[in-house]
Order: structure tokens, then C-alpha cells, then sequence
């Protein structure tokens, strides 16, 4: 595969349930790796998160499906006595990464805590997630991804400032998240060759949104200034006669805009500097969206980007599945579902090429 | 700053590894660091973070633009006047060549010569342009990565097109599922660009594995990241979803498409609170927690105004507890700024305390993950070099340059050196 980076020799043991967990497994298989998935006969949790496949598969979560394609499952209960043992046996025989979601608590009372572990296998490099810290204000509180980016800091900068606060769409905590552990694993397994040793390090999801949203709080540390969300004048999310048009000059290309739209009102004073744009930026909105709303999206992106702005569309997921340049790079890829027929997942976002072409 | 090694409670997951206090993970991997701005310098500051030697190559002339982007102190601190940019950029060595003169391409090639990877964010061709290309970085170390984050990858139709990070929330998909409604689609904006932040986790995992490949093989590693595919990855269960018969989702402000969500307000000037509703059940709970029983089977919009009238009356952080008590998933609002004070990130020292150019110290947001040893994440943090900072210890100690070759390549401008 042209993903690849690690052999299938690299075992990689998932334990617990989580979107951050999963997704840092989904990226492992990508890289090569013999991913298992521990599950209870009953299924994860996960099974149930929205959201879920058209009629007539509408019980089988999407989010789940997506996250666990070319995945090995080991099936124990690791809240028997059974399952425990039949997971210190499966890591036994062979792991080198634990993906690991939950309190460190609940898997000691389960004989599997990072210690225990790293005592039955110490070459095992031991990652774990919670969504809220193990202990402190936050350890007995529950929330799933909106509460995660409104704690982390995230959902306070996102949306106009006039209304209430957003959150990305999507699992975008636990999924930001996942690559932090990913991350996190890539460090521990270079380590690794280093000491011979394993390694365990944990994060939560907060912490990973915190990273997400680390540049509001320094503005405020330097000089007291507190960012609110809300574009500014040199961005906007313009109407297309298909959708929406994504517009961004920086400041020098202004004479670019000028070229393109041909408005003589753009040439107005109120619209004749960066500071004259940002506080006339309703009324500029107004003048460009007259433009762009008689024209197609992909048009307004092309022709903009040919003309050297970086620019986009508001691209629809009927659009990606339909995206020449996604088809060209073949990057979706058909996955045979069985039952639920076959349907069209990412592959990795990165090509790995290890000779010159 | 003292780091102690265990916290009330964040004592450590296992028992620590026997380890040397000065031990990094990273230690001799050494990159030629071309990234500017955020996704590509995010990743190789987690590179530098963990004891990664990471030089920055700046032009002496057009140093990164991301150095005056956001001044906070009117030039005080000179290039280093950008908050965002010390982060980035802190425990990194700074050296600044011209690599379009023929001497300076003659420098950095042998620089590459002794490094694991060359990390570049430019766009597809420049990196060919200046011959270092992956074909000519393989001749000069058979071994050497190459990681070229870009756009959009490096082919296709759309290769020579630009983007900043929102505009890839709009071409990723995550803009079609964030937003008031279907009518006001909204992306992370140009104060947050999710997509470099999110680049900028996977990044670093990328540049380690294709350096324990590189190493283990003695081949060389080119990896292509795609920034756009990355954002269209991470709402992958909606591209299988549409793919599979369903209709294109649309933003719904809060809510996911189980029960109701919404951030309500709080007491204070912009204090929210971010709630879940999800089951009958829950409405009840928040009925009772906000003493109006009736809205048990009240609509959204009543329970919504409801609940508003309830929480304008409290502090956000007080509001949350009453509701989790209750088992209602709701949460405050934070502020970035806020968290430099809650006991939650600070009893992890989160936010670590790194040196501001002319004195003094600053909070930026620690390591990437928390190890539980001796590692980077308990190591003192150097601050972000000034354009060329350490051009003149590079060039004598690690190329090993006599002193009348260094003063020919400053006096020639091939080279610079900061001041002091």
C-alpha cells in the first residue's frame, strides 16, 4: 500500500471505546500495522454513535463503520474475569502498541492498567485517552464533543460573535485527538530503539482541544487583547448560485479583487484600505456576494486561484465523492460492506514513495 | 520554571523508566526545517519539544512572514514580536541562507547531508526550483525523508492551487456540517484554521515513522501529506454515509442529529454554556434542574428559552456542576485565556513557562501528549531563535567552516547572523 510505514509485524491492541482511540487505530492500519480491536460479544458503545447509514441499514452507526475498516476483532469482556485473561493473553503473545481508552482506575480494577501492562510486555508502548482527565474538577464529568470543544476553548472562537458560540461538525475533539496519539506513539516507538524499552504517556481530549485552539490566550498574555470570533474583513463566505463560494485575499491582493470583480463600487473609498474593508465589511460582503451569487461555486474557485488567490468552495460530501482531484489522486476508495453493500471511504491522506520515480 | 514529576493527580501511569534526567526521545534526529507559518512549524515544534535538533531555515532577506503577522509589543521584541511564532518556533536553532545563490544552495546541501529529514510546506515546484527536489535530496544522503505538506498534494488537477487553513474547511467538508443552518455555513475562521492545527498533530507522527523506515531500511522516505484529504478524513463516517444512499448533512448550529444541543447564556458579557439534551429523560432532568417541571415535554424552542432564563442568572462554571450533578452532559465555554487559571490544566502544568526575548517568561501550551518519565515533557523549553540566530555556531561546529569562509559568506550576504 502506498501508505505504509510500518510492517504488519507492528501489532497494534485496541482497549475501551472511544472516537479519539479508534481513529488513532484507523490511522495505524493505514500505516501498516496489524490493527486488533478488543469488543465485548454485545459491540462497542461506539456502535451506537450517530451518525447512522441510510434506510434500510439505518441501525449501523456510520461513525463506527468508518472508523474501524480493515481492523482485526478479538471479542472479550473486559469487565469479566474471562475477558481480562483472555486479553493478558492476546497481549502476551504479541503487541507492541496499546491504544487505550478510559480512566487508568477502571482498567487497574481490571488488572490491565499501564502498569500491569508494561510488567506482562516491557517492549509495550502504552498510549490513553479520557475525554475529561483522570482526576481534578472536570474527572466525574460526562459530554461527548460539543462539550469537549466548549472546554477546551475551541467553541468559543468559532461562529459570529452575535450569536452563540459553535462547534465543528463532525467528532472533531476526539478525532484531533486521535492524531495527537498518533503522534504521541510515533515519538514512544522511536524512543523505543533508543532505551529498548516501552513507554506509556496519557492525554484527554481537552488537553488536545487546548492544542487546537492554543492563539486566542497568548494575544490576551502579551498585551491584554481578547480575540472573539468572527471573520474579518479579508475572508468571507460568499453565496454562489450552487452553494458557497469560501473568499480570502490577504491584504496585498486587494488589487486582484479589484481586477476580477470589476465593481466600480469596490473602488470606493470605504472599501480603500485593509482598516477602511474591515469596518465596511458588511457592505463589502453585500457588493461581492451580488457578484458571486449569479455564478457556480467551482467556477468563482477556479477562476480566483487561476488569478492566484487561495480561495475555496464549499464542498458538499456528494461534491468529494465527485472530486476530480480526489478521483485523480484516488483517494476514496471502494470498501465491499457485505450486507450494507459497498460504499466509499478515505484512504490516507499522506502517499508514502520510497524510491525516486 | 520547576516542573515537579508527580502531581496530586497526575502521577504517573506506570512506574518511570530508568532514565538519565537529560534524556530526550528524539535525540539525533536532526531536520532541515523549511515550514513557515503554522501546520508546518506546529509539527516540527512537537519535534523540537521532544529533543529533535530542528534547524530553521530562513532566507536572510524573507525571513517566515508568520514572524510580523501579529505583533503584540510594537516591535519590542523585533522578529520575535509574534506570540504565535514563539510557540511554533521555541527549541529550534535558527539559521538564516539565501538558498537561490549558488554558494548558499552549496551550504544547505551540506547541511542535508547530515540530517534525517527535510520538512517544507511550500507550494508543488518550489522545492524543484531550488534543487532540492526529492531526486536531489536522495543524492545528497541516500537515507533522507522528505515530508511536503501542501494544499492539496503534490498532483492532480488542482496542484498549483493555494489555500490558508479555512480555505480547506470549505474544500475538506467539515464547512458543509458546521454552521447556524443550512443557509449559514460557517467555517473555523482565519482565528483558529482547524485544518493547520489538525495538520499540524498528524504531521509529527508522519516525520518519526518515515524516519524509523528510513533508518531501518537505509532508502530514502518521500511523504506526500494532502491537507484537503486530511479534512475530508476526518468527517470520513459522512463520506461513507452519502456514499451509501444518504442525503449531504447540513449544518445544525449545536445539535448533532440525536436530541437537542445548544450553547445557552450565561451571566457575564459573551459566558456560554454548551448542554446536551439527549432523551426524554434528560429533558425531565433539566426540567427539574431548572425548577420548571413543565418544560419536561415543552418544544426546543421553549425549553431553550427556558433554560436561558436559568443559566443568564449563573456563572457558566456553576451552571455546568448543577447539570452534571444531574448526569446532563454540559460544560462552560472556555475562554483560551481562561485556561492559563483552571486547576485542571494547571495542575498538569499544561502550559509551560518558556523565555521572552528581552526578560521575563511567557505561558505557551505544552508537549503534544504527557509521558510519564523523564522526558521532553519535563525539560526546560528555549525560546524561538531570531532570524539566523545560529548561523555561525551551525556553520563552524556542525560544517565545520574556518573563520575567514564564514565572514566571506556574511560579508556576501549568502549567510546571516542575528546580532548578540
Amino acid at each position: 500500500m502506498l501508505s505504509e510505514l510500518l510492517g504488519s509485524n507492528t501489532t497494534v491492541v485496541e482497549l475501551g471505546d472511544s472516537v479519539a482511540g479508534s481513529y488513532c487505530g484507523l490511522l495505524f492500519a493505514r500505516l501498516g500495522a496489524t490493527v486488533v480491536k478488543v469488543e465485548p460479544a454485545e459491540g462497542s458503545p461506539l456502535r451506537g454513535l450517530p451518525p447512522f447509514l441510510a434506510p434500510p441499514a439505518q441501525t449501523h452507526s456510520a461513525t463506527f463503520t468508518a472508523l474501524n475498516a480493515g481492523k482485526q476483532r478479538f471479542e472479550a469482556d473486559v469487565d469479566s474475569e474471562a475477558g481480562q485473561l483472555a486479553v493478558r493473553e492476546l497481549l502476551r503473545s504479541g503487541c507492541d502498541i496499546v491504544v487505550m481508552s478510559g480512566k487508568r482506575s477502571e482498567w487497574e480494577a481490571r488488572q490491565l492498567g499501564p502498569s500491569r501492562i508494561r510488567e506482562l510486555i516491557p517492549q509495550a508502548v502504552i498510549g490513553r485517552v479520557t475525554t475529561f482527565g483522570d482526576a481534578g474538577p472536570y474527572a466525574d464529568f460526562i459530554g461527548g464533543d460539543l462539550q469537549a470543544q466548549a472546554l477546551g476553548g475551541l467553541m468559543n472562537m468559532v461562529g459570529i460573535p452575535s450569536r452563540e458560540p459553535l462547534r465543528i461538525g463532525g467528532y472533531q475533539a476526539q478525532r484531533s485527538t486521535g492524531l495527537a496519539m498518533l503522534s504521541g506513539f510515533a515519538i514512544a516507538m522511536f524512543r523505543r530503539t533508543q532505551t529498548g524499552n516501552g513507554a506509556t504517556f496519557a492525554t484527554s481530549v481537552i488537553e488536545t482541544v487546548a492544542q487546537v485552539e492554543w492563539k486566542g490566550g497568548l494575544f490576551y498574555q502579551a498585551n491584554g487583547s481578547i480575540v472573539t470570533r468572527g471573520d474579518g474583513g479579508s475572508q468571507a463566505i460568499l453565496r454562489a448560485n450552487d452553494g458557497f463560494f469560501a473568499f480570502f485575499y490577504r491584504p496585498g491582493d486587494w488589487p486582484k479583487v479589484l481586477a476580477l470583480f470589476d465593481d466600480p463600487r469596490l473602488r470606493e473609498e470605504r472599501f480603500a484600505t485593509a482598516e477602511a474593508r474591515d469596518l465596511n465589511r458588511p457592505a463589502l460582503v453585500e457588493v461581492l456576494n451580488e457578484y458571486t451569487a449569479q455564478r457556480a461555486k467551482r467556477d468563482l474557485y477556479h477562476r480566483t486561484q487561476a488569478n492566484g488567490l487561495t480561495t475555496g468552495y464549499m464542498a458538499t460530501m456528494g461534491d468529494l465523492l465527485t472530486s476530480e482531484q480526489y478521483r485523480f489522486r484516488g483517494f476514496l476508495e471502494d470498501v465491499d460492506l457485505g450486507d450494507l453493500g459497498v460504499g466509499r471511504l478515505p484512504k490516507a491522506p499522506w502517499r508514502v514513495f520510497d524510491e525516486v520515480a | 520554571m520547576d516542573h515537579p514529576t508527580s502531581h496530586p493527580f497526575s502521577s504517573a501511569d506506570a512506574s518511570p523508566d530508568d532514565l538519565p534526567p537529560s534524556f530526550k526521545a528524539l535525540e539525533g534526529v536532526r531536520v532541515f526545517d523549511l515550514t513557515i507559518v503554522t501546520a508546518g512549524a506546529g509539527c516540527t515544534q512537537v519535534l523540537a519539544d521532544h529533543g529533535a535538533d530542528v534547524i530553521k531555515i530562513e532566507s536572510p532577506r524573507r525571513p517566515d512572514l508568520f514572524r510580523q503577522w501579529t505583533s503584540t509589543s510594537a516591535g519590542e521584541n523585533g522578529d520575535l514580536d509574534s506570540p504565535p511564532f514563539r510557540t511554533v518556533n521555541r527549541n529550534k536553532r535558527g539559521f538564516a541562507v539565501d538558498l537561490k545563490q549558488p554558494d548558499g544552495l552549496e551550504i544547505a546541501r551540506k547541511l542535508i547531508a547530515g540530517c534525517d529529514v527535510v520538512v517544507e510546506n511550500f507550494r508543488q515546484g518550489v522545492m524543484d526550483r531550488l534543487g532540492l527536489g526529492f531526486r536531489q535530496l536522495v543524492e545528497m544522503r541516500s537515507n533522507i525523508v522528505l515530508v511536503s505538506m501542501s494544499s492539496q498534494g503534490t498532483d492532480g488537477p488542482n496542484v498549483g492551487y493555494g489555500s490558508y487553513g479555512s480555505s480547506l474547511d470549505a474544500l475538506g467538508g467539515t464547512m458543509s456540517i458546521t454552521g447556524y443552518d443550512e443557509d449559514n455555513p460557517l467555517w473555523s475562521s482565519n482565528k483558529v484554521n482547524y485544518p493547520d492545527q489538525a495538520a499540524a498533530l498528524l504531521g509529527p507522527a508522519l516525520i518519526v515513522f518515515a524516519v524509523l523506515a528510513a533508518r531501518a531500511s537505509g532508502g530514502p522516505r518521500w511523504i506526500d501529506v494532502s491537507q484537503r484529504e486530511m479534512v475530508t478524513d476526518l468527517v470520513g463516517e459522512e463520506i461513507l454515509r452519502r456514499s451509501l444512499g444518504g442525503t449531504d448533512p447540513v449544518p445544525t448550529a449545536n445539535s448533532g442529529s440525536v436530541g437537542y444541543e445548544w450553547a445557552t447564556p450565561c451571566s457575564g458579557e459573551n459566558e456560554w454554556l454548551a448542554i446536551s439534551v439527549l432523551s426524554d429523560a434528560d429533558q425531565i432532568e433539566v426540567a427539574a434542574v431548572v425548577g420548571r417541571p413543565e418544560l419536561a415535554t415543552a418544544s426546543r424552542s421553549e425549553l431553550r428559552d427556558g433554560v436561558a432564563a436559568w443559566s443568564g442568572q449563573l456563572d457558566k462554571a456553576q451552571a455546568a456542576r448543577r447539570l452534571q450533578a444531574s448526569h446532563i452532559a454540559a460544560t462552560p465555554v472556555m475562554k483560551g485565556y481562561e485556561l492559563y487559571g483552571d486547576p485542571y490544566f494547571e495542575a498538569l502544568d499544561f502550559f509551560r513557562s518558556v523565555p521572552l526575548p528581552r526578560g521575563g517568561t511567557e505561558l505557551q501550551r505544552g508537549p503534544i501528549v504527557r509521558f510519564d518519565d523523564a522526558d521532553a515533557a519535563a525539560r526546560e523549553y528555549r525560546r524561538a531563535p531570531h532570524v539566523g540566530e545560529n548561523t555561525s555556531e551551525i556553520m563552524t561546529n556542525d560544517l565545520g567552516k574556518s573563520a575567514e569562509e564564514l565572514l566571506g559568506l556574511l560579508d556576501s550576504g549568502v549567510i546571516s547572523q542575528s546580532p548578540d
